[in-house]
């Protein structure tokens, strides 16, 4: 076989191989390598794909520039000690990596109102109020159940008079010593976008619980970011 | 001239409540802007998911299930009526641990009946609880 024949046949074959790749099946990828993630939200599998209009703009209100501040002021970077802040592209890894596997819970920290109108797919609703001082521990529980963590095991001697009174005390050093956070999963928390502080009031709420921050994510760019790169939205 | 003293001390004291309070001072405030906020934004159609990003074939929806088998998609009922029991009723708590297996097991199957209501399982326990008692 003559060496231009050879080199015809690696041609061919690189060809075929670039043209049938996923990564080139759309026009709008997400990266270069990426053209979507899939999730499961609300028992059905959905596609994480960027809208493949290349003409289309947003016109909802996610367009509006200006909110009164207070309440809607612009979130620093780093919105904890020890919270990391994440883009895009690192969400979608955690979608894959994390939530599809169960060790990541990607919590949408909206109230429900928000949440209603359209959501990241593979979110859970934990609006951030579930973790404010006036909540009640029974909303905590349930919330935090989901992240795996649970309460501590009281030992079987500790009087009954002394369990009331460490559920009656409502102080800081006890919200400490009730949680266990030993099985805490990864979570990364989003609202609306740079503009919103409902996840940063999460992440304040649930780290005043003893939740680790190493284990917190702080997704900034929020609803807002992900509609403007025209990236799946599920109600 | 009174008159006038009057409607300055009024007027001075109305504007130094005005500018000491912070606008959005507490949490009520806030949500209250939430909810106004949320109402004056929505999603037009195009900004929801298009119907060819769900997928529907078999293969591939159990290809992604079986990852998320481990979701806690599905609750733990058992567990979350212990968490509930302990952190709201502990006496009630060491009571439903001195019950039997099976007599566990019919507690925690009427709380799941009872659409999650406690009022119901912590009626159950006493009630097995004292059956046993002399």
């Amino acid at each position: 076989m003559s060496f231009k024949k050879i080199v015809n046949i690696i041609c061919g074959i690189l060809f075929v191989f670039i043209f049938i790749s996923p990564a080139y099946s759309l026009d709008v990828n997400i990266t270069k390598r990426m053209s979507h993630v899939k999730t499961a939200h609300n028992g059905k599998i959905i596609s994480i794909q960027r809208i493949q209009d290349s003409h289309h703009v947003l016109t909802g209100g996610y367009t509006k520039t200006s909110r009164n501040c207070p309440p809607f002021c612009v979130q620093p970077m780093i919105v904890a000690p020890g919270v990391t802040t994440v883009g895009e592209l690192e969400v979608l890894d955690f979608i894959e990596n994390k939530v599809n596997h169960g060790t990541g819970v990607l919590i949408d920290a909206r109230t429900p109102s928000w949440f209603e109108k359209g959501t990241i797919p593979g979110s859970i609703n934990i609006p951030f109020t579930t973790f404010t001082k006036d909540s009640s521990d029974l909303i905590k529980v349930s919330a935090l159940a989901k992240l795996g963590v649970t309460i501590k095991e009281t030992s079987s001697d500790v009087s009954f008079i002394d369990q009331m009174l460490s559920i009656i005390k409502d102080d800081s050093s006890d919200a400490y010593s009730k949680w266990d956070f030993s099985k805490a999963k990864e979570v990364v928390f989003w609202c609306n976008g740079m503009w919103c502080g409902q996840s940063p009031r999460a992440i304040k709420g649930i780290l005043a619980l003893g939740y680790p921050a190493e284990k917190i994510y702080y997704y900034r760019g929020g609803m807002q970011s992900w509609l403007s790169l025209g990236l799946t939205v599920v109600k | 001239m009174l008159k006038i003293k009057v409607v300055t001390i009024i007027s001075v004291g109305v504007f130094t409540f005005c500018v000491s309070q912070p606008v959005f001072s507490n949490d009520d405030s806030y949500l209250r802007a939430l909810e106004e906020e949320a109402q004056s934004v929505d999603l037009v159609k195009e900004d929801l998911i298009p119907e060819q990003n769900v997928d529907t074939q078999p293969e591939q929806r159990s290809e992604i299930e079986s990852g998320l088998s481990k979701q806690p998609m599905p609750k733990n009922i058992r567990k979350e009526f212990l968490a509930k029991l302990k952190v709201e009723l502990p006496a009630t708590n060491r009571s439903f641990h001195r019950l039997s297996d099976d007599d566990q097991k019919a507690v925690i199957k009427k709380y799941q009946s009872s659409n999650e209501d406690m009022t119901a399982a912590i009626h159950l326990i006493f009630n097995l609880y004292f059956k046993h008692k002399p």
